[in-house]
């Protein structure tokens, strides 16, 4: 922990939602972490893992049941719409279908724009400025803002989706397995972008993910999530070198490498990922993080 | 969230004993069932139960339900028993109902699986062969049908059968347009299935929750239909239906409601419960409902 | 003599060309992997072989051969074959998988007899002997309480469950050669290490060639023996797994290598570092 206020601080966070009359699924049960500024978080897991909603959590899409969100020391949770929108601009989300997250009959550069309006931070030409200063930032041609989404290719929509996000200047850029969708080569193209962009702006990154390949290369810290809790977090090299948690190795060795020398031998395993759907009453066991090394807290096991 | 479903789904039931469950569950359907059964029951045992021909006089025209020298639901201006009408009217009723339906489900079946199930020029053809029936007022096209081959119970059947096809048609083109484009329907072609056996076994079955509603409207269409058709004198005079006697005491219907009341009762209560029937089998045959 | 010998194919979709004149060959028993971003046609490919892709489309294979070695040693061009050779060809010689267990596996029926219909179709065996069977074939793909599962339908079953149904399906009646098209996209990571490991299993037992469709150089590096990469319809490198990984010649793969972020590559680093792209990426 850094002596320094981290950007954002989760506190004992926890998130249910009904399944039926009888059931509720956990979705994220008593995480707690921090997000420092100019830093990636990346968090991983399976489906079902609560990551997501802890993503949505943060940027107050859902509201916790119970628990706290600090921004900047600021505890979001309580805050109602009007008191909240001002701190919305230091929070943005980018999702992982760039095709969906535009409107297929508003000019990009419209797109780009519109949250600089809704703020009312600039106005026409003022905003269409803007708007190139963003699209050139994101290496895409100034020329492009007149033109409508499906004119541009999956990577390139990304690229606005991002360039959109940036346009009030946030801190944080949550990023919902943002780069999921991308063909492999457009994925590290934009991996590359949004590594620049950190650089340039020092922004933070809470990098949701399934794919460990990819965030070992983007993350500075590591939170796994199995089903709803966090069950190892820590620096990145603590987590890939050393991973301590039974969970976090058996991901890691499930990753296929992508080098013929490096083959595994896979045991023949029918697991099934658990579910995070309880009767009313009942609930997950909580698990208890103690510290294995600088920074890295582990669930203990038995 | 197919994990959650599967944890809240733990004692599913599978196979038709599942589909009679969830039909079960249904309230409002098992109701339209006993409704339904009981009138089944009624047209089928009632006029031998209770002795009164339909179309013979019983007693004084225009008694009024309750009269203590009438039957129970009055007569008409020839003194014909209404109660009798309606046990017996229910027979032609129901039979055209379900024969009509069956024909124009069978029919729109047909059509419909070949036109969505290839495509193409087939589909621009029957398509456009449906459009004409469609296009044309039903009621007037079955009136000039039996005006061209004249009444009697099959004939009538006909006539309305032929009218309605196109809704079912069109029901099943747009459920096989949007099925045959499924990974299942890929797969099955992979295992080695033919044209036949897919439309047959792979489509058939996925498209039925809304196809059986559609029977079931179908059903209470004709009902209307045919009892329209009596009432505007347009089928066999000798056989009575429920539409026939509305149809007979049309001129009757403000000096003597119970004439026209009764047998049109009899026909909101059946469509009402079969369309609950509908209702009833569409979750039932949504394996993804059962076991909630 | 090859198992599966593609020369020359193309595809069109009207003016598109979405085949473009792929040659590759597939040895008995051997695991061909086929790798490519979305439009490299390599699906497409597939499809083709099957004779899956011209059905209520406006697709059209227009040239080249795809000669198939039957049983019995004669060979086949699949592409000059009628409809019901193709059929009995299908599923019982050459089987398929797909991405997506959910819509691949047909709702209103329970997965045993989804795996009986195959059996049906091409065995002619009643429905008790074609149920048994399929009883034996989840043994075979490793569905634990199979009597159980066997009775459910594919909405009650995980997606590596269901993926081993499809599986099973594919391999009821011992094909000669499986196409799996990206079987494991779809899957969360242990579950698609799962399946990964089901295949080379299953493989060393029926000596089944698999044709491995996958955008996962991860995928590829871990089951393929050789590999064929393709993209904008073209097959742009093919050979062994070790030579395309470690000596690829062309920019094309050595572009898409560089930009896949393999594991344990970052080892040693403190900070995050950004992909030095390389070949047709830079």
């Amino acid at each position: 922990m850094t002596s320094t206020e981290p950007l954002v601080r989760v506190e004992n966070v926890s998130k249910r939602f009904p399944a039926d009359r009888h059931a509720q699924v956990h979705a994220v049960t008593k995480v707690s972490l921090d997000i420092g500024h100019g830093e990636t978080l990346a968090v991983v897991g399976e489906s079902g893992c609560g990551k997501s909603t802890l993503a949505n959590l943060i940027i107050r899409l859902h509201d916790p049941d119970e628990g706290r969100v600090l921004l900047n020391g600021l505890d979001i949770t309580q805050l109602g719409p009007r008191e909240l929108r001002p701190h919305r601009k230091t929070m943005q989300i980018i999702f992982q279908d760039p095709f969906a997250s535009l409107d297929p009959r508003v000019r990009v550069g419209t797109a780009v724009a519109e949250p600089l309006r809704v703020h009312g931070i600039a106005t026409g030409e003022e905003a269409e400025e803007r708007a190139g200063t963003l699209f050139e930032l994101v290496g895409l041609n100034r020329s492009m803002l007149q033109n409508f989404p499906h004119q541009f290719s999956g990577g390139q929509r990304q690229r606005v989706c991002i360039a959109r996000a940036l346009a009030l200047n946030p801190e944080l850029v949550i990023a919902d397995e943002a780069v999921s969708a991308l063909d492999v080569s457009v994925q590290a193209q934009v991996m590359n972008l949004m590594l620049d962009l950190q650089r340039e702006l020092g922004l933070s990154y809470l990098f949701i993910s399934h794919d460990l390949a990819v965030v070992e290369r983007i993350a500075h810290r590591v939170a796994v999530m199995y089903l709803g809790q966090v069950v190892e977090l820590g620096p990145r090299r603590a987590i890939f070198e050393n991973p301590t948690h039974s969970y976090t190795r058996r991901l890691l060795d499930a990753v296929p490498i992508a080098d013929p020398h490096q083959r595994r031998t896979r045991p023949l395993l029918t697991d099934e990922i658990p579910s995070p759907v309880w009767q009313r009453g009942q609930g997950p066991e909580l698990v208890e993080l103690i510290e294995a090394g600088p920074g890295h807290f582990v669930a203990r096991e038995d | 969230m197919t994990d959650l479903g599967m944890a809240i789904e733990s004692s599913v039931e599978t196979g038709g004993r599942g589909a009679f469950r969830m039909f079960l569950r249904n309230k409002p359907a098992v109701v339209g069932s006993v409704v339904f059964i009981l009138i089944v029951l009624v047209t089928i045992f009632g006029p031998g139960i209770y002795g009164t021909e339909a179309h013979k006089m019983a007693a004084g025209p225009f008694l009024g339900p309750g009269d203590d020298a009438g039957p129970l639901l009055g007569t008409d201006y020839l003194g014909r028993d209404i109660l009798a009408g309606v046990i017996t009217g229910g027979r032609t009723t129901l039979f055209v109902a379900a024969v009509a339906g069956a024909l124009s489900m069978g029919l729109g079946l047909v059509v419909g699986s070949l036109a969505g199930y290839f495509g193409g020029w087939v589909d621009a053809l029957l398509m456009r062969f449906t459009e004409i029936f469609q296009a044309m007022p039903s009621l007037l096209f079955s009136l000039v049908l039996i005006y061209l081959i004249g009444p009697g119970t099959w004939k009538e059947t006909l006539a309305i059968g032929v009218t309605m096809w196109a809704l079912p048609a069109r029901l099943t083109r747009a459920e096989f347009l949007r099925l045959r484009e499924m990974e299942f329907v890929k797969a099955s072609r992979a295992i080695g299935s033919g044209d036949l056996r897919i439309m047959t076994r792979t489509i058939l079955p996925n498209a039925m929750p809304p196809l059986l509603v559609a029977a079931t409207l179908l059903v209470v269409i004709a009902i209307l239909f045919h009892a329209g058709l009596a009432f505007l004198g347009m089928v066999d005079i000798n056989t009575v239906s429920w539409g026939s006697i509305m149809g007979k005491n049309r001129g009757y219907t403000l000096t003597a409601w119970w004439t026209v009341a009764f047998p049109g009762l009899a026909i909101v209560t059946t469509g009402l419960s079969i369309a609950l029937i509908g209702d009833g089998l569409q979750d039932a045959f949504n394996p993804k409902l059962r076991g909630r | 003599m090859s198992l599966l010998n593609v020369n020359d194919l193309t595809v069109t979709f009207d003016d598109l060309t979405a085949v473009d004149s792929v040659t590759f060959n597939i040895e008995p028993g051997e695991t061909l992997g086929v790798v490519g971003e979305s439009g490299s046609g390599k699906s497409v490919t597939a499809l083709s072989i099957m004779r899956l892709i011209e059905m209520g489309t406006r697709a059209e294979i227009s040239r080249g051969q795809v000669d198939f070695t039957m049983p019995d040693g004669s060979i086949l061009n699949l592409l000059n074959q009628d409809e019901a050779t193709m059929r009995s060809i299908r599923g019982n010689q050459i089987a398929m998988v797909f991405q997506e267990p959910l819509t691949s596996l047909n709702p209103v029926y329970p997965v045993g007899e989804q795996i009986a219909e195959a059996l049906r179709i091409h065995e002619g065996l009643s429905r008790k002997e074609a149920m048994s069977r399929a009883r034996e074939m989840f043994d075979l793909v490793r569905i634990p309480e199979a009597d159980k599962r066997i009775g459910q339908y594919p909405h009650e079953m995980s997606g590596g469950m269901r993926q081993r149904v499809m599986i099973a399906i594919a391999l009821c009646c011992g094909p000669r050669l499986l196409i799996a098209d990206e079987p494991t996209t779809a899957l969360d990571v242990t579950i698609q290490a799962q399946i990964l490991g089901l295949i080379k299993q299953l493989q060393v037992e029926t000596g089944t060639a698999v044709m491995l469709i996958t955008h996962d150089m991860g995928v590829i590096a871990e089951v393929a023996d050789r590999v064929v990469v393709m993209n904008q319809s073209r097959v742009v490198e093919q050979g062994p797994v070790d030579q395309i990984f470690h000596a690829a010649k062309e920019p094309y793969t050595q572009g898409l290598l560089s930009a896949v972020p393999r594991l344990g590559s970052m080892a040693g680093r403190d900070n995050p570092e950004a992909f030095q792209l390389a070949g047709t990426l830079q």
